[in-house]
C-alpha cells in the first residue's frame, strides 16, 4: 500500500502502537484550544463506576486520526480507483478526513453531553461549536489553509453540507460505521477494564467497498463475506451501551450533572465558557474558550460542595442516587408499574427531579436496522466478491442475527431516589413490592 | 431546541397537510421539513444528502414515537394520521409556521409528488452547500452540483427552474 502522506511524528497509545501525525497536524495539537481537550474528560463521570476511565477527549482524537487513516487505505486497499486513483487527490482527501479526524470533539463542553443543554441553549451540539472553531479560530484555520485545503470542507465533514466531492469522506467520519465509533468502543472499553465493546478491528476496517447507487454515484458497501466483522461491531457496541453509558450507576451521575447544571443556571452560577448564543448565531471568545474544561466546572463545584449543595456532594462522590426501579426488558412489560411507582411517589409528596428521578430509554443494537428511506428501503448495502461485488440486497437480508436482535429492543426503566428523600418513600416502596410480589403469586396460581 | 419541540413542528407539518389534503408522504415531509429547517426554524432534525436528497434519519425517529404512542401509522413510504393525532405545537407558532409552510407551497406550485420533492430538496441542498463552501451560486454551479449527485435524472431546465424560485429566498447564507 503506497504511503500517501508520510507523517514523522509518532506517538504511543494503547490502542494503535503508534499515532503518526504530520508536521501540520502536530501543530493544530499544539494550539491552545486542541489541549483544553486533555482537560475534558471522555466519559465524563464514568470514572465513578469504572476508576480507570480516566482518559480525555484528547487521545481519542488522535485516535480516530488513526482509525480513520486505517479504515481510509482499506477501503483504498479494495477500490484503487476511488478518486480516480490520482496520488494528488488521494492525498488531499485523506488529509481532509485526518483533518475533520483531529478535530471533531474540538467543540466538547465540559462532562461531556450533559452540559450541552446548559451551556448551547439546546440549540446547539458540540458539531456547531467544533465547525465553528475550524473556520473561525485563525490557529486552527489558518493552519489547515497552509496544506491547501479549505477549513469549511473539513468543517462539513463534521456538520452541515458537504459539496459531492466530498461527500464520500463524511462516511469516514460520521457515518453509522465511521472511525469515532471505531475508536471509542476499543478505547473506552481498555481504559474503563471491561470487554464490551471489543471487536475485530482489522477485519472491521477491511469490510467496506465502493459501489455505485441508483444514480451511479459512489456509496459505501459491506462485503459479504465481512458480515460477522461488523455483526460483532454492532454487537460489541450495543453492549458497550448498555453497560458502560447506560450503566444504571453512571446514568445516576449524569442525571446529577444535568440537575447540577440547571441548578447553576438558575442562581446564576453557571462557569463563564466564551460562548455566546444570540439569534442563532455562535460567537466565541477562545481566550476564555480555551480555559473551559472540567476543572472549571469543579472549581464551582467544590465551592457549592462547602455551601451543602446536595448535587454538588453527589458529584463530589460523597453521596448517591439510589435505583429503586430497575427493569430492563426486551418488551414494553413493566412500563406501567414505572409509571405506576411515579404516581405513588407523587401522591406521597416527594417531587420529580428534586426527590426522585426517572430514566427511561429505548436500547436498540443499531439504528441501521430500523432505519429506511422514503421509499421504506433499507440502508447499507451488501455485496459479494464472488461475483465482481455485485449488489446482492442490504445487511438486514443477510444478517439473520441482526434481524433476531431488531426484533427484541431492550427497554430501560429506572427511579431514583435521593439519599434524602428515602426515609419518606419507604412505605411507599413496601406497598408498590407488596403489590408486585401479590401480582406474581397470583400469576403463577394462575398457571 | 429539545426533541419534543421538533416533534411538535413534525406533528404540525402533518397536520397542515392533512388540512390542504397534501399526500403525507415520507418524502414531502422530509423536504418541508428541510425547507423550514433552512428558512431558520429551530429543530433538532439534521439532514444529510441521502438516496433521494436530503434526509434526516431522526425524522424517521420522531415518525417511530408518534407510532409508538399510537398517533399515526408508518407504511412503506406515507404515514396515516390516526384519530388519537394532535397538533400540539402552541397557537402563536403555527401563525409563523403557516408562513413559512404556505411560502414552501406556493414555491413548488402546490406540486409534492416524490420526483418535484426530489428536485426541490437537492436543488436546496446544493445551494446551501455552495454557500456554506463560500460561494454566491448561479444556476450553473447549482446545476454542476446537482448533476454531481443525480447525473441527468433531472433536465438542466427543471435545475434551474427551481434553482430560480428557492434562490431569492435563500440568497443569504
Amino acid at each position: 500500500m503506497q504511503q500517501l502522506l508520510n507523517p514523522t511524528h509518532r506517538i504511543r497509545d494503547p490502542i494503535y502502537g503508534y499515532i503518526w501525525l504530520t508536521d501540520t497536524e502536530l501543530e493544530l495539537v499544539d494550539t491552545p484550544v486542541f489541549q483544553r481537550l486533555r482537560r475534558i474528560n471522555q466519559l465524563a463521570l464514568t470514572k465513578y463506576v469504572y476508576p480507570t476511565a480516566e482518559h480525555s477527549r484528547f487521545v481519542h482524537s488522535l485516535g480516530v486520526v488513526q482509525a480513520a487513516t486505517n479504515i481510509f487505505y482499506e477501503v483504498l486497499r479494495f477500490n484503487p480507483d476511488i478518486f480516480n486513483n490520482d496520488a494528488q487527490e488521494l492525498q488531499k482527501h485523506l488529509q481532509i478526513v485526518r483533518f475533520a479526524a483531529l478535530l471533531h470533539d474540538i467543540g466538547h463542553m465540559p462532562f461531556s453531553h450533559a452540559a450541552e443543554q446548559v451551556f448551547l441553549d439546546g440549540n446547539f451540539t458540540h458539531e456547531d461549536i467544533s465547525k465553528y472553531i475550524i473556520q473561525n479560530n485563525p490557529s486552527i484555520s489558518n493552519k489547515i489553509k497552509k496544506d491547501g485545503i479549505k477549513p469549511q470542507i473539513v468543517a462539513s465533514l463534521l456538520k452541515g453540507k458537504p459539496l459531492k466531492e466530498y461527500s464520500l469522506l463524511k462516511k469516514f467520519i460520521s457515518g453509522e460505521f465511521d472511525a469515532d465509533r471505531a475508536d471509542f468502543l476499543l478505547r473506552d472499553s481498555y481504559f474503563c477494564g471491561v470487554k464490551y465493546g471489543e471487536y475485530d478491528y482489522i477485519r472491521y476496517a477491511g469490510s467496506f467497498r465502493i459501489i455505485p447507487d441508483k444514480d451511479r454515484q459512489a456509496v459505501f458497501a459491506i462485503e459479504k463475506g465481512n458480515l460477522h466483522a461488523v455483526e460483532a461491531f454492532l454487537l460489541a457496541r450495543y453492549h458497550y451501551y448498555l453497560q458502560v453509558p447506560f450503566h444504571r450507576t453512571r446514568r445516576g451521575f449524569d442525571i446529577v450533572l444535568e440537575r447540577y447544571f440547571n441548578d447553576l443556571r438558575e442562581r446564576g452560577k453557571l462557569p463563564e465558557s466564551g460562548i455566546k448564543i444570540d439569534n442563532s448565531n455562535i460567537d466565541i471568545d477562545f481566550d476564555r474558550f480555551q480555559f473551559f474544561d472540567d476543572y472549571t466546572v469543579f472549581e464551582q463545584i467544590k465551592k457549592d460542595v462547602v455551601k451543602g449543595n446536595p448535587w454538588a456532594l453527589i458529584l463530589m462522590r460523597q453521596d448517591r442516587l439510589h435505583p429503586v426501579f430497575d427493569t430492563e426488558r426486551n418488551d414494553k412489560g413493566n412500563e406501567n408499574d414505572f409509571y405506576d411507582l411515579q404516581e405513588r411517589f407523587a401522591k406521597h409528596g416527594l417531587k420529580e427531579n428534586q426527590d426522585f428521578f426517572c430514566f427511561s430509554k429505548k436500547v436498540e443494537v443499531h439504528k441501521i436496522l430500523e432505519n429506511s428511506d422514503e421509499m421504506g428501503e433499507g440502508s447499507y448495502a451488501v455485496v459479494d466478491k464472488a461475483e465482481d461485488n455485485k449488489l446482492i440486497g442490504t445487511i438486514l437480508d443477510h444478517s439473520s442475527l441482526l434481524i433476531s436482535t431488531k426484533k427484541n429492543p431492550a427497554y430501560i426503566r429506572r427511579i431514583y431516589l435521593t439519599s434524602s428523600a428515602r426515609e419518606k418513600a419507604k412505605q411507599v416502596l413496601v406497598q408498590f413490592r407488596k403489590n408486585l410480589n401479590a401480582r406474581e403469586k397470583r400469576k403463577k396460581g394462575g398457571k | 431546541m429539545s426533541v419534543e419541540k421538533s416533534n411538535q413542528i413534525f406533528k404540525h407539518v402533518l397536520a397542515w397537510m392533512r388540512d390542504k389534503n397534501i399526500e403525507t408522504s415520507k418524502i414531502a415531509i422530509q423536504k418541508t421539513l428541510f425547507f423550514l429547517k433552512e428558512c431558520g426554524i429551530p429543530m433538532r432534525f439534521e439532514f444529510d444528502a441521502y438516496t433521494y436528497g436530503p434526509f434526516s434519519k431522526q425524522i424517521m425517529d420522531a415518525a417511530k414515537e408518534l407510532e409508538y404512542a399510537g398517533e399515526i401509522t408508518v407504511s412503506h413510504s406515507d404515514y396515516k394520521l390516526t384519530s388519537s393525532f394532535s397538533d400540539t405545537l402552541p397557537e402563536k407558532k403555527k401563525t409563523n409556521l403557516d408562513k413559512k409552510l404556505n411560502k414552501f407551497f406556493s414555491l413548488i406550485n402546490g406540486d409534492f409528488s416524490f420526483d418535484n420533492m426530489e428536485l426541490f430538496g437537492t436543488v436546496l441542498y446544493c445551494i446551501r452547500a455552495l454557500q456554506e463552501n463560500g460561494m454566491e451560486p448561479d444556476s450553473n454551479d447549482v446545476i454542476q452540483e446537482f448533476q454531481a449527485w443525480k447525473g441527468t435524472r433531472y433536465s438542466d431546465k427543471n435545475i434551474e427552474n427551481a434553482y430560480e424560485k428557492l434562490y431569492p429566498v435563500f440568497s443569504e447564507v
